[in-house]
């Protein structure tokens, strides 16, 4: 099996997959990237034995079709330290050999059998429908930074898809927070939800296209297929009933602050800033239609008080959050305003756009810190 | 001025109180028929047993801390062996505190037999601290009359250790401006506490040979032997500063046990003791109402190999269930890579858990989903009971697969709980 290829279109290529290689693999050949050549087009894998990425490219003067293996990191290595060139690869499936010459040069490594390689899932009894590449990156964008790190609770560790027929919510919490998000311009066939892990989300978002080119989306009891023309990817969904998270969002906070959204960022990165380390606690302190914002450490003797104006309309109420979490949650928004319905200041708070874009509905709920105020 | 800072007050005085042999002197206390014999606190009586505390008689055969029973046997074959009871070592430990607490409120203990008293805003209460010291040892010998103490006094707390260790058993040495060369010129470098074999190769590196030219050295001298601030810190020690009378708050809890051949043989005694492992850190972290967000594991072969790991919790964490959940998991995904059918094999020879970077309980926020109010108020209200009740009077289900896997060992560092948890008096 023989082909010619360019350095940089093949590394750019190789770069969309790489993410999904483990850096602690019990199978070597879980660290190796999959060549498969046929005719002119050249098909790249990788696998965790969880998620599985595929992408093509077009090769030049290939010669005879076949399988290997490759190992990643020596060839990721040696394309990053290649300039822009033409480069020959000349693969011997029997004795396993790859050599790689460009105009500087002759480079040999060693590869590994194709067949050991693991075998993508069968994607039967699957229920397809389409997205733009875009919105599937938007959602992801706005709901990745809640899902949580907690390996005792699996659930959390991904984002919750759940269809209706005539939109697409995304869901995902840390048991702090919680994200909502709602695609409208969405159908799917049937209703039902599904938890994807973090990594294969934060690999399409990575490597989709920011555009509207369509999306060919099928998932079944175990996996969730994403598809383009030159990109797949296949991932194992997470085992485990997410929480009924609708719940817990309150359904009656009847007090509403209106506020630029860019200021009150603004202020709150300053006032986190003299938090205490370990609680991160700012209190917003609403008086009519001001709302100062003051966070201390006492063991270091640190106070930071701010006071920006703001729309409200309720009862004057002192409520404490994580200034850091609430940063994420407010620069995972847009528009220039964001509301805050409030209810109790031990109750959560629910943050949403003011601007919401016709298709698209964003809903942020956060818990407060209950003391120290 | 904060209690972490370098003081160099030249009215300071401190006042430090060793108790002699503690443990040793503590049995011979209870049982009279001890007294005066060579004996040897153990964990167990069998010959590889190691000697926690051999008594003032034993000392003077050879034996030491730390040597192993048959060992100790060769140099004095009449050494008793004498099975430790932590739980009564805390109970003279608080009986000596309220004696020095009666005199100096502000008297900390700096280990299970050892004390440190500031004594600087009470000289004109105490003209002679001198006779002072002889009180203290009075009252504690009206109280437990077989133990005795050596006191220092000294400038710093550091010298007046220095002081208790220049006459034992029974000293009383007071370590001034004027007289310290003198009691300098008698000592070795490692006599020096901090100092051993490493730091006397340093110092002698540089040409400081002995506790006197490690005194008269300048603070950049010393920086460099030590490499950095340790160095300044040593230039301030031994000049009559204070820097060891800071009180730092908890930044973490561990605790681990030895197994026993009998443990090693069973893999469900060693997970209760992982369980009961859990639960002393549950009762310490309840106690200084806090929550963690980190644990680490670490389990030690007979082979000097060993395995460990470390998980952070997103939400913290308090209770001994919720602790061994997160335990349990990791070491299942470790024996399930590893294809491992245990970790817990019958070579394993210890194991134990840390517990760090709290949170205290009131800043702790409730989530969106568990609302574990109800068991965090339980979880106090159990241990209330505990302590008015007695330890055995209330359980957790949870922790009774076989509570006595854990036998009660002392630490001899951190006193801090012996204050606050009641039951560890409890026999």
């Amino acid at each position: 099996m023989r082909f010619i290829v360019t350095s940089t279109s093949l590394l750019k290529s190789l770069q969309h997959i790489s993410g999904v290689i483990s850096s602690n693999t019990v199978l070597s050949v879980l660290e190796d990237f999959l060549f498969e050549l046929q005719g002119n087009t050249l098909t790249l894998t990788a696998s965790d034995l969880e998620t599985m990425m595929r992408v093509k490219m077009e090769v030049n003067e290939a010669n005879g079709d076949g399988r290997i293996c490759i190992p990643s990191k020596i060839l990721m290595e040696y394309l990053k330290n290649l300039p822009e060139q033409p480069m020959t690869f000349n693969i011997n499936e029997q004795d396993l050999s790859i050599e790689m010459s460009s105009s500087v040069g002759k480079y040999k490594i060693g590869g590994e059998k194709a067949d050991d390689f693991p075998k993508e899932p069968a994607p039967s009894d699957t229920t397809n429908f389409t997205m733009s590449s875009i919105a599937l990156i938007e959602s992801i964008n706005k709901t990745l930074f809640a899902v949580s790190n907690d390996s005792l609770r699996p659930a959390m560790t991904g984002v919750y898809f759940e269809m209706n027929e005539n939109s697409l919510t995304f869901v995902a919490t840390d048991a702090h927070r919680l994200v909502q998000f709602q695609r409208k311009d969405v159908s799917c066939p049937t209703t039902g939800g599904f938890v994807v892990p973090k990594k294969p989300l934060q690999q399409l978002k990575g490597t989709l296209p920011s555009d509207d080119s369509q999306l060919e989306l099928s998932y079944n009891n175990s996996h969730l297929f994403v598809s383009n023309n030159h990109l797949s990817l296949s991932c194992r969904l997470i085992d485990a009933r997410f929480p009924d998270y609708k719940a817990v969002i309150p359904i009656d906070n009847p007090y509403k602050l209106t506020i630029n959204r860019a200021d009150f960022m603004s202020a709150l990165r300053r006032v986190g800033i003299f938090a205490n380390k370990t609680t991160n606690q700012v209190v917003l302190d609403i008086n009519g239609n001001s709302l100062q914002l003051s966070a201390q450490d006492i063991d270091f003797s640190y106070e930071g008080k701010e006071s920006l104006s703001c729309q409200y309309n309720g009862e004057d109420m002192k409520i404490a959050f994580n200034s850091k979490l609430m940063v994420e949650m407010v620069n995972n928004m847009q528009g220039s305003e964001l509301q805050l319905d409030l209810s109790t200041p031990t109750r959560a708070g629910i943050f949403r756009q003011v601007e919401q874009d016709e298709n698209e509905d964003v809903l942020m709920l956060l818990m407060p810190l209950m003391v120290g105020i | 001025m904060g209690s972490n800072t370098i003081r160099n007050n030249p009215n300071a005085l401190f006042m430090y109180v060793d108790m002699n042999s503690y443990f040793a002197s503590c049995e011979q206390q209870d049982f009279k028929e001890l007294r005066g014999k060579p004996i040897g606190v153990c964990a167990g009586n069998h010959a590889s047993a190691a000697i926690i505390a051999p008594s003032i008689e034993a000392k003077k055969y050879g034996v030491k801390t730390g040597m192993r029973l048959n060992d100790a046997r060769l140099i004095c074959p009449l050494i008793k062996p004498v099975n430790g009871r932590p739980y009564r070592y805390r109970q003279i430990h608080v009986d000596i505190m309220n004696i020095l607490k009666s005199y100096c409120p502000e008297a900390r203990a700096r280990s299970i037999d050892e004390a440190v008293l500031d004594l600087t805003a009470y000289r004109w209460v105490y003209p002679d601290a001198k006779e002072l010291a002889r009180f203290i040892k009075e009252d504690i010998k009206a109280k437990h009359d077989f133990l005795t103490c050596s006191i220092g006094i000294a400038p710093n707390s550091y010298l007046s250790k220095i002081g208790t260790e220049l006459q034992k058993p029974d000293g009383l040495i007071e370590i001034t401006r004027e007289n310290i060369d003198e009691h300098f010129a008698r000592l070795e470098l490692t006599d020096l506490t901090g100092i051993a074999k490493a730091n006397e190769r340093r110092l002698k590196l540089i040409g400081i040979n002995n506790p006197i030219e490690m005194r008269q050295a300048s603070p950049a001298l010393l920086r460099k032997a030590f490499g950095g601030i340790v160095g300044h810190y040593w230039y301030c020690r031994l000049n009559f500063m204070e820097i060891d009378g800071y009180e730092n708050p908890y930044r973490s809890m561990s605790t681990g046990r030895t197994l026993s051949r009998n443990q090693r043989e069973s893999k469900e005694k060693m997970q209760s003791l992982l369980i009961s492992l859990c639960t002393r850190l549950e009762q310490r972290l309840v106690k200084q109402k806090v929550f963690c967000k980190e644990v680490s594991f670490y389990i030690r072969y007979k082979d000097f190999t060993s395995w460990d790991f470390n998980v952070k919790f997103t939400t913290p964490v308090q209770d001994a269930l919720d602790i061994r959940k997160y335990v349990e998991h990791k070491i299942h995904e470790f024996e399930n890579l590893n294809c491992l059918p245990t970790i817990f094999t019958n070579k394993t020879q210890h194991f134990g858990l840390v517990v760090k970077n709290f949170i205290e309980a009131k800043y702790v926020s409730y989530t969106l989903f568990e609302n574990k109010m109800k068991q965090d108020k339980l979880r106090m209200v159990l241990y209330d009971i505990k302590d008015r009740f007695g330890r055995d009077k209330v359980r957790k289900a949870t922790e009774i697969i076989s509570p006595g896997e854990m036998v009660d060992a002392i630490g001899f560092g951190s006193v801090k709980d012996v204050q606050t948890n009641n039951y560890l008096l409890e026999e």
